[in-house]
């Protein structure tokens, strides 16, 4: 079939089928509309989110959880007022400098954590795996009393994940702590901010 | 005697009132024959593929789990590439081991491969990742990750599969059996699977091989497969008049797919930052392996119907 062949075939399909026309238009303004809907809920939804960065540290956040004042190491400490539960779910980022193998950052972190901490307890320590890296997930559990003397409260149980993420000379501490009662929640949470972080 | 401006929906000669009718559109003899032709060599590299693809996947993703190659920069990026070149290679080829009595052109199923990888690399891409930057704003919560893969991921992808197909070879007589909507939608989504993958490698400075394959392997069994429901829906819309809503809810019914797959893949993989890419590899064949086989029995069902002379007595009936 000849170059110009081809051409008057295009054409005809183009001037002869009428309703082929229609049907392809109506997929472009299906598409178009979709897009625009699309464009819609990504603007809701950032609306919804708080993206942040931090030293190179990328993360998202719903709208609703409050950013508090971090301590060095931390970076970003938030907390979820609307988890239930008698222990606000709280998640933090730490950069540990030369802090040396991912096995030696959780076993500093269980020993400071077995000082501070009543009854702290590492309940699993493995090796997990994102995509060419190793990390480590250490999960722990304690007990929470409250400071304020004022008003006391029942101790409560405080179940914890950290995640463990060397990265170059830098090591990222990432921890979900939440009211045990309400853990899974609270998982669910941390999968959509883990999902969203961007290591430097 | 004039014909009353009746030419063959495929080749566009000039007909007399001899010709044959099929689904209210007009045939020569020749394209008539072609139609309801069912091609058992696709059919055959079809299932040769999903197993094919299935099988190297896990073989390389078990010997990469066994010696642990230790490569690096450059090598691990032309390792990975290569990889992500296997899944359409093979298809390729067997495709063509089985279709060699009566193959498609070669070019037309090449050319459409390579504007599949073009508008994938040109437009879906930087859409997708650019303009909408999904990555930022998609897992914000589980509802909005569904709509967000479907409205933006699924319809972008999906409609210029369909364009790679519509706007080529659909439009010239080589397009002349219904079954070619799926062989041509194929190619275009295996074009759109090789970019997406040799993407992923070069963002990556290169893949870990075992997980890359696996995630590879997911990658092409799903695009192709999604390309071939697209494909499906425009093989029946040339050669047989369909309602005008027909190629949109190909389109739709692909995205749609595309979108929940990617989503489910999402969370049936990945638990935090724990990734586990033989769930997505499961997924994947089981969806590559039910859309073929949904593709088969439509396409036999309709080429039945039709060599059965139900359709055409119904275009008569219509007609009168």
């Amino acid at each position: 079939m000849t170059f110009q062949e081809t051409l008057t075939t295009f054409w005809k399909r183009l001037t002869q089928v009428p309703r082929d026309r229609y049907a392809e238009l109506l997929v472009v303004l299906v598409v178009v509309v979709a897009l625009l809907f699309a464009w819609g809920i990504k603007a809701g939804a950032e609306a919804r989110a708080v993206h942040i960065e931090i030293e190179g540290f990328e993360a998202s956040y719903g709208h609703n959880w409050i950013r508090e004042v971090s301590l060095s190491p931390e970076i970003l400490k938030i907390v979820d007022p609307g988890s239930g539960g008698r222990f606000g779910t709280t998640i933090t980022v730490s950069v540990l400098d030369d802090a040396g193998e991912a096995q030696d950052v959780a076993r500093a972190l269980n020993q400071e954590r077995i000082l501070k901490r009543e009854l702290y307890r590492s309940i699993s320590l493995e090796t997990v795996q994102l995509r060419k890296r190793d990390l480590l997930r250490n999960e722990f559990a304690y007990v929470y009393v409250s400071p304020d003397l004022l008003n006391p409260t029942v101790p409560v149980v405080v179940h914890g994940t950290d995640y463990i993420l060397p990265q170059g000379d830098v090591t990222y501490v990432i921890t979900c702590m939440a009211d045990e009662s309400v853990f899974d929640e609270a998982m669910v949470e941390f999968d959509r901010f883990l999902r969203s972080v961007s290591p430097g | 005697m004039s014909t009353g401006g009746r030419i063959c929906c495929v080749c566009h000669k000039s007909l007399g009132f001899e010709a044959k009718t099929l689904g209210g559109r007009l045939y020569c003899s020749e394209h008539y024959a072609n139609v309801t032709k069912d091609r058992k060599g696709l059919w055959t590299s079809g299932v040769v593929e999903i197993g094919g693809v299935l099988a190297f996947s896990a073989l390389v993703a078990f010997l990469a789990w066994l010696i642990k190659p230790k490569f690096s920069g450059t090598p691990l990026i032309v390792i990975g590439t290569i990889l992500a070149l296997v899944p359409a290679a093979l298809w390729m080829v067997f495709f063509y081991r089985q279709d060699r009595l009566e193959p498609e052109p070669k070019r037309y199923v090449i050319a459409v491969f390579l504007l599949g990888m073009l508008l994938c690399n040109a437009v879906a891409i930087p859409i997708v990742d650019k303009l909408f930057d999904v990555k930022s704003w998609l897992s914000t919560n589980t509802w909005t990750h569904i709509v967000g893969s479907v409205l933006v991921i699924g319809m972008v992808q999906e409609f210029l599969k369909y364009a790679a197909v519509r706007y080529s070879v659909y439009m010239t007589p080589e397009f002349d059996e219904r079954i070619d909507g799926v062989v041509y939608g194929t190619a275009a989504g295996l074009g759109f699977a090789t970019v997406l993958n040799v993407n992923y490698v070069i963002a990556n400075g290169g893949v870990d091989l075992y997980m890359g394959v696996l995630r590879m392997a997911v990658t092409t069994l799903a695009q192709a497969s999604f390309a071939g429901i697209t494909g499906y829906f425009l093989g029946r819309a040339k050669f047989e008049v369909e309602p005008v809503w027909w190629q949109t809810l190909g389109v739709v019914l692909a995205a749609v797919l595309n979108g929940l797959f990617g989503w489910a893949r999402g969370e049936i993989t990945q638990v935090g930052l724990n990734v586990n890419p033989w769930w997505g590899l499961l997924l994947a064949g089981g969806v590559a392996g039910l859309t073929f086989a949904a593709l088969w029995y439509l396409m036999r069902r309709a080429n039945q119907i039709t060599l059965s002379g139900i359709d055409a007595s119904q275009a008569t009936a219509a007609e009168s």
